[in-house]
């Protein structure tokens, strides 16, 4: 191993976490959801044209595609009216909720950025999952899939004993940006005591 | 897209190689590969200057519109721009940050392994000529200033940067990327069969959606040729 140098301590800030979850809400505004407009878009067509698309045509009440970025904006404009993504309807989340209670070895997939989405729209958009007793129970199951998968994955971590690959199919962004610096950080250890393990064996 | 689709319960049922990634998307990824490691990655010369000739139409195109809304003297005649300004502000804006975000990881770590890119040419052609050009500039402007206040005043042996003292003969004072660290790493592509451990006897079939953590040298060939990106 190279002892530190100068140039180390100048350029800093060596161990921070990589992503903040700030910015995982931030690739998470780019899911897709469907809107329905209440105005019309004055540009050819109706299609907005962005950098990475068009997204369109834009009439009133008639569902449209967009990122949930833009959706949040113009439902803050009073601009449109969103629906809840399908994977949010209350017996999909069940029956996920019981396959991921009743398999524990492997985790049920689910959408990638499902905890920033959750909680974006249930902070600026509460009103479209219906009554006030629909959003608790929707906000519940979610809570209850988030904790069975947290409780997975803690008992998964109790398991690792080693420098082991791990194959973790279908976890979340956010339940892999919790257990990163830990678990990224033992590995990291384990294979360096392995490798002292071995230099020392041969020698 | 594949993230739609996700969101929508179909992950398995769209191969991987047929799904189009959005300028967004392909952005987005080189930022979390770069972060994720200390390994200098190629620059994306195409999708950087893509996005960048996109985004300042855009600009000029909302500025256009912003000039025709102020310029308008008959309201019959004013066309009520503020929808598309709004979304494609917002646009902007979040490509503006993923470039800068994409730069400043880059420079990070140029500027923490300056020394080793000046000695190889292999980590400079994965550098544009902007980052080379900042590269050299800061190498010489910090050599400078930790000579003349740290390392003049050390005794003749120890005058130098690069080595540990000039008692020995290798260039033992350059910080290089540790590339046995651990990653997050999600295979976009079926990428048959890749060892995961450092002998390389165990093999694992690695198939498009797979998350492992894994040490980043196994999986440095296939985040290089976007056949996985770390997450």
């Amino acid at each position: 191993m190279p002892t530190a140098s100068l140039f180390e301590y100048v350029a800093g800030k060596i161990d921070e976490p990589p992503l903040t979850p700030e910015e995982l809400e931030f690739f998470a505004e780019h899911e897709k959801v469907t809107i329905i407009p209440n105005f019309s878009l004055n540009l050819p067509n109706g299609m907005l044209t962005c950098i990475e698309g068009t997204y369109g045509p834009f009439r009133p009440n008639i569902p449209v595609e967009v990122p949930l970025y833009l959706a949040l904006a113009l439902h803050r404009r009073g601009k449109c009216r969103i629906q809840p993504p399908p994977w949010m309807a209350k017996d999909r989340l069940k029956s996920m909720l019981e396959e991921e209670r009743t398999i524990p070895q492997y985790f049920q997939p689910v959408p990638q950025y499902y905890v920033e989405v959750s909680k974006m729209l249930f902070t600026e958009a509460r009103a479209i999952f219906g009554s006030n007793a629909d959003v608790h129970e929707v906000q519940e199951l979610i809570e209850e899939l988030k904790k069975v998968r947290n409780s997975k994955i803690l008992d998964g971590l109790r398991k690792v004993s080693g420098p082991v690959t791990v194959k973790l199919n279908n976890l979340s962004a956010s339940e892999s940006n919790k257990i990163r610096l830990l678990f990224e950080n033992s590995l990291n250890m384990w294979y360096q005591l392995s490798k002292n393990d071995k230099e020392w064996q041969e020698s | 897209m594949a993230d739609v689709l996700g969101s929508l319960g179909f992950t398995q049922d769209l191969p991987d190689d047929l799904v189009e990634q959005d300028d967004f998307t392909l952005l987005a990824n080189a930022v979390r590969n770069e972060r994720n490691t200390q390994d200098i990655l190629e620059y994306k010369h195409e999708l950087v200057e893509r996005v960048q000739q996109r985004l300042e139409d855009q600009v000029n195109r909302v500025d256009t519109w912003k000039d025709a809304g102020k310029s308008n003297r008959l309201p019959e005649d004013d066309i009520d721009m503020s929808v598309p300004i709004l979304c494609c502000t917002l646009n902007n804006n979040r490509f503006r940050y993923l470039l800068k975000a994409y730069w400043r990881a880059r420079l990070q770590k140029i500027e923490r392994f300056a020394t080793l890119i000046i000695d190889s040419p292999e980590l400079q052609r994965n550098c544009s000529p902007k980052e080379l050009q900042h590269c050299l500039q800061y190498f010489v402007a910090v050599g400078r200033c930790l000579k003349e206040v740290v390392l003049a005043r050390l005794p003749e042996e120890f005058q130098t940067l690069v080595q540990e003292s000039q008692l020995t003969d290798a260039r033992d004072m350059l910080p290089a990327p540790r590339l046995d660290r651990c990653v997050f790493v999600k295979i976009t592509k079926d990428a048959g069969h890749v060892a995961v451990d450092t002998e390389g006897q165990k093999l694992v079939d690695m198939k498009a959606g797979d998350i492992y953590i894994i040490q980043y040298q196994l999986v440095r060939r296939l985040v290089q040729q976007d056949m996985a990106v770390l997450i």
